[in-house]
């Protein structure tokens, strides 16, 4: 992973985390957009760029997939329909940027247009020629070059990706930015992956903010987990509070627990939280989330907790069968939290619901699923709101 | 050598999306709307759009793209206007007035052709995507001409064929009546009711500064390589002489005046040129303000 030279710790893993999201949405690999972001501005700067092109550059390459976000799961639609609801992935990135505020002012206008073509018939808008931002243009031939590097041997070295880019001249790309390309490739083709040197100030971007903002977008997809994350946070603080943890970390880790439906299909919390059904789906999600806070080693801190939400108090959980103290407390939290958050959800939908009530069901599965102190917590602080 | 300067203004469908989503904008009418790529995007979110403009061949692009509710171009459609058809006589001989000009004598006889088989479409859907995908041919060749070795040799029939199968996503409806029509901005602001006239204004002496692919394209459409599209705006306001600063505010006034009824105007100008707009905007709003996301990009907007 390359260093973000000149940039606050917290911020470069936000971006990162926000990349990583971006690359998952993508069908990336890890690393692709912050790939994508170095190179991008290693380009900028060739290219003689301002400081704040440079720093726009590398934060729109770094963010430019995170408008997936918003677009409905494939699996609902068509291929045709699939096409066109992707041409608005990157005006929703940019909508989302510009939200998060603290980014050099053309970031967000970079994302909206990365995907535009030289020739008219990129998207969102069917800009053409120099109606294309020229530095949005340089991010899409950049992120072309690495999917090139990247895809399943084709293009195995840098300099044959480099040939699938110049095949596209005139259309997806200008002359222009096709030559300049070549020469940074040609000057620079031992270090266009090299830290970059970003000189921004991103005094107002609130790295642990832009996270929580993407994590409530996750939970807005599907409008079963719509607003999952502030319910949970209230709930898990108060919690924390009474138990002797820390609450404002409690609350971040609960709107973490997002990061690991990003590509549900089948969502862990769709089958009864109680039952042991849902155990491998429920396990799939606490990875995901572990893998991408894995990215971030500012917010590494959560990825133990976050990747053991599925584990069982009696030690028969998933994926590593921990048992009782062996989890780790904010875990043990999580894990009661996010059931009793899908059975209250279960519940205000079913029409007709025979089950016994939620405390008592938790309560049953005190001491086997949960922690029985946090069943007790968690009883308490509902009853407290 | 033909002048191609790559220059275009920025006319993005996403960012009056934005505009319009702020201001609970529902309907809009462009006037001057050129090349309708802005109304279709609007149009795929669920905003009423209407059109128009003199030159017809935009006008043809807005049926197939504006209007077009379902009509598409399937394969074997594709195959029967980008290829001479067995038994049929073309007149490849068309557009031979620019052979060794702009294009090769290959690409002329193409020209040719496919103007007889868009002009034997029967659909003004499918003949607005057919013109649309076949623009973006014209932009290539003239672009290959300059950097003829930095561009790929793709056979004209293959590059027709990608350009106009992929119109076909363009196709899309909003459960709305979208219009446009080939006519000044008087009759066509004059015959829609809308939240909201948006427009681009033409520059001082637009007509006799059209960028060449324009009205290449326009004489291709017309069946004639000799065509000035100057005598479509001989009659307008802005086919009079305007490249004096007086007589140009008077034709933007004109058409600000027009737009009297219409509950918000937007036009898109350049940080160079937006006091010039505010200060023409004024009289006619009851207030008026300026979004400036980029030099080369600014709204000013004016609400009754």
């Amino acid at each position: 992973m390359p260093l973000l030279r000149s940039v606050e710790p917290a911020t470069a893993d936000a971006v990162r985390l926000l990349s990583a999201i971006g690359d998952t949405l993508g069908g990336h690999d890890l690393g692709f957009g912050m790939r994508v972001a170095t190179i991008a501005a290693n380009f900028a700067v060739q290219r003689g760029c301002a400081p704040d092109i440079i720093a726009a550059s590398f934060y729109a390459g770094a963010l430019h997939g995170i408008g997936a976000v918003r677009t409905p799961a494939s699996g609902d639609l068509s291929d045709r329909e699939n096409a066109i609801a992707g041409w608005d992935v990157p005006v929703h990135g940019a909508r989302i940027v510009a939200a998060l505020g603290g980014l050099p002012p053309a970031t967000a206008d970079y994302i909206r247009w990365h995907r535009e073509s030289f020739d008219g018939t990129g998207y969102p808008d069917r800009l053409r020629w120099n109606g294309i931002p020229h530095a949005a243009m340089a991010i899409n031939a950049v992120r072309g070059f690495v999917e090139a590097l990247e895809s399943n041997g084709e293009y195995a070295s840098p300099a044959e990706a480099l040939f699938a880019l110049v095949g596209d001249t005139g259309k997806a790309f200008s002359i222009r930015i096709v030559r300049e390309f070549r020469t940074f490739f040609s000057e620079r083709s031992e270090t266009f992956e090299a830290p970059a040197e970003i000189g921004w100030d991103t005094g107002d971007f609130d790295p642990a903010g832009a996270v929580a903002t993407m994590c409530a977008e996750i939970d807005a997809r599907d409008d079963r987990t719509h607003g999952r994350g502030s319910r949970l946070a209230a709930l898990a603080g108060t919690m924390a509070a009474a138990i002797g943890l820390d609450p404002e970390r409690a609350a971040f880790a609960a709107r973490l627990t997002a990061l690991g439906r990003l590509h549900d299909t089948l969502p862990g919390d769709d089958y009864d939280p109680l039952s042991r059904l849902g155990r491998d789906a429920r396990a799939a999600d606490a990875r995901t989330a572990q893998r991408l806070l894995g990215v971030a080693p500012t917010f590494a801190e959560f990825a133990p907790s976050l990747g053991a939400v599925a584990e069982w108090f009696d030690g028969s959980g998933l994926p590593q069968r921990l048992k009782g103290s062996d989890i780790p407390p904010l875990a043990r939290l999580l894990a009661v939290t996010l059931a009793g958050d899908a059975m209250d959800l279960t519940s205000q939908r079913a029409v007709v619901d025979n089950r016994p009530d939620m405390t008592v069901r938790l309560a049953a599965a005190a001491g086997t699923q949960f922690d029985p102190a946090m069943v007790d917590a968690y009883v308490a602080a509902r009853a407290e709101r | 050598m033909i002048d191609l300067n790559e220059r275009t203004r920025r006319i993005s469908g996403s960012r009056l999306a934005d505009l319009f989503l702020a201001r609970d904008i529902g309907s809009v009418v462009d006037p001057f709307m050129g090349m309708p790529n802005h109304l279709n995007y609007l149009k795929r979110h669920g905003i009423q759009v209407h059109g128009g403009d003199m030159v017809e061949w935009f006008v043809r692009a807005g049926e197939g793209i504006v209007v077009n509710d379902f009509t598409v171009l399937r394969d074997s459609e594709v195959a029967e206007i980008v290829e001479m058809l067995p038994g049929r006589i073309y007149p490849i001989d068309l557009f031979k007035g620019w052979d060794g000009v702009f294009f090769s004598e290959e690409q002329c006889a193409y020209l040719g052709v496919w103007h007889a088989n868009v002009r034997n479409l029967r659909s003004d859907g499918q003949t607005g995507l057919a013109i649309v995908g076949l623009w973006h041919v014209l932009c290539y060749w003239l672009q290959k001409a300059l950097a003829p070795d930095e561009m790929a040799d793709v056979p004209p029939s293959e590059l027709a064929w990608r350009y106009i199968r992929e119109t076909e996503r363009l196709v899309c409806t909003n459960n709305a009546r979208n219009t446009v029509r080939r006519a000044d901005f008087h009759a066509t602001l004059g015959a829609q009711q809308a939240d909201c006239v948006y427009f681009s204004p033409p520059g001082k002496n637009a007509a006799k500064k059209a960028d060449a692919r324009v009205w290449m394209w326009e004489a291709w459409w017309q069946g004639n390589p000799y065509l000035n599209i100057e005598q479509y705006y001989r009659d307008t306001i802005f086919g009079q002489r305007t490249s004096d600063d007086g007589s140009y505010d008077r034709a933007i006034e004109s058409v600000l005046a027009a737009t009297h009824d219409y509950p918000y105007v937007i036009v898109q100008t350049t940080a160079a040129d937006a006091a010039r707009f505010e200060r023409l905007v004024a009289p006619h709003r009851a207030s008026v303000e300026t979004v400036a996301p980029y030099p080369e990009e600014v709204y000013v907007i004016g609400k009754n």
